[in-house]
């Protein structure tokens, strides 16, 4: 199968969310991200890419009341990447790689979180999947 | 013997984004407006409420059948027209309607329009009427999603898409020293990824289909920027010189690049060399882009 082995995910294009609001401050880069606060929070892309391993990283907050986002590819669970930090940051970038991925649906889900953190929060500017492998 | 030739499966995309300023063409009064209100720091506008034949366009952009979602993100506000949409020529009878009684920046406006067959075409957005009687129109980013599945596979390469983006920030983490982030809207995309010791290096993985390739780069010039030296899977395609006098925007096209292989590349730059009056070797990016050309 040939398919893009390389896709931008934007939050607020995600075809389906559970709300989350548009927050601006320079102290991000890029100037923003989308935010959720709800324990469940999901945005969902569907995207066609080639079969194979990912690197799906991604840019926004991390922050003392984050949650931990599961990703899930056509329903099964395939990574988690945590948003919790003590002290927070703007414009911190984190990866998870080895992700099994398929075309299509891609959903983040905020239903878990840090052992020390006291929220689901999420906030996310943008993600980038590359493929890494077969 | 007989020979068997399988045929690979093609699969088309389902989602595209577009930055006006990476627009292949326009018309109108546009201009970058700063504004840290907005997402990216700033705005692609024609603020003018006058009927000018404001438009701005995307060149091979291709579409399976099915129905496509344009969304777009800008400002909404009393003096703000209607985006026409027009894919390969024709009205596809979408509009965008970005009149509000009061304005409002960030929003996000959607149509659908459907697509009959397989098509690689122009995607335009004409500001042609208006609600409120004026005709400002001022984007962001715009977006494109098919909503309704099947009829994705595509005949040959030539289906997959011909503009990918690169983000400074999704390097892969190679380089020699540190890589720095600065916030600054007077430019485009309103953020930069730097590096700054000689022979640092930034490399990037790039999905691209086979084909001719124009790179664009976006970056601040200054008088202690390096020169990249910029290849693809190992072999050069060329140079990149952030230096000046005065700090200033550079817009690079790196043209005729040739991928003869579709799939994954390796986007390395390097700063081993500077220009002989800069005081360092510091070099990234605002954002960096693909376009297939042929």
């Amino acid at each position: 199968m040939i398919a893009v082995e390389a896709a931008e995910i934007y939050p607020w294009f995600a075809g389906a969310k559970s709300g989350g609001t548009l927050t601006i401050t320079s102290s991000q880069a890029y100037y923003g991200y989308w935010a959720t606060t709800a324990q469940g929070s999901y945005f969902e892309t569907s995207r066609n890419i080639r079969s194979g391993t990912y690197r799906f990283s991604r840019i926004g907050r991390t922050d003392s009341a984050a949650g931990i986002a599961t990703i899930t590819n056509r329903g099964v669970t395939v990574g988690t990447l945590d948003g919790y930090q003590a002290v927070g940051a703007f414009g911190a970038i984190a990866a998870v790689a080895g992700l099994l991925l398929r075309n299509g649906a891609l959903r983040l889900t905020w239903s878990t979180k840090n052992g020390s953190s006291s929220g689901y929060s999420s906030y996310t500017t943008m993600a980038r999947l590359v493929r890494t492998g077969a | 013997m007989n020979l068997l030739w399988a045929r690979q499966k093609i699969l088309m995309a389902r989602q595209y984004i577009f930055w006006p300023q990476l627009a292949t063409g326009s018309h109108g009064g546009f201009a970058k407006v700063t504004a840290s209100s907005r997402l990216f720091g700033n705005i692609f506008a024609d603020t003018t409420n006058s009927d000018n034949g404001k438009y701005i366009e995307w060149a091979d952009v291709v579409l399976s059948p099915g129905t496509w979602q344009i969304e777009w993100l800008g400002d909404i506000g009393p003096d703000y027209g209607i985006g026409h949409v027009s894919f390969a020529g024709v009205d596809t009878g979408a509009r965008l309607d970005q009149y509000n009684g009061t304005a409002v920046v960030n929003s996000i406006v959607s149509d659908t329009f459907v697509v009959n067959s397989r098509t690689r075409g122009t995607l335009r957005l004409d500001v042609d009427s208006t609600t409120g009687g004026n005709y400002r129109f001022g984007c962001i980013q715009v977006c494109l999603t098919k909503i309704t599945p099947g009829q994705d596979e595509g005949r040959s390469i030539d289906d997959l898409p011909w503009h990918y983006d690169v983000p400074p920030w999704s390097y892969e983490a190679t380089t020699v020293g540190v890589v720095t982030a600065t916030q600054s809207n007077t430019y485009f995309w309103g953020t930069r990824y730097e590096v700054s010791a000689q022979n640092d290096h930034l490399d990037y993985r790039v999905f691209l289909p086979a084909g001719t390739y124009t790179m664009r780069h976006y970056a601040p010039r200054s008088n202690n920027r390096g020169i990249s030296t910029v290849t693809l899977d190992g072999s050069s395609i060329g140079t990149i010189d952030l230096y000046a006098g005065a700090v200033s925007q550079l817009t690079t096209n790196i043209a005729g690049i040739v991928v003869p292989t579709t799939g994954s590349h390796n986007l390395v730059f390097t700063q081993a060399t500077k220009h002989g009056s800069s005081s360092g070797y510091v070099w990234g990016a605002n954002w960096l882009a693909f376009r297939r050309t042929a």
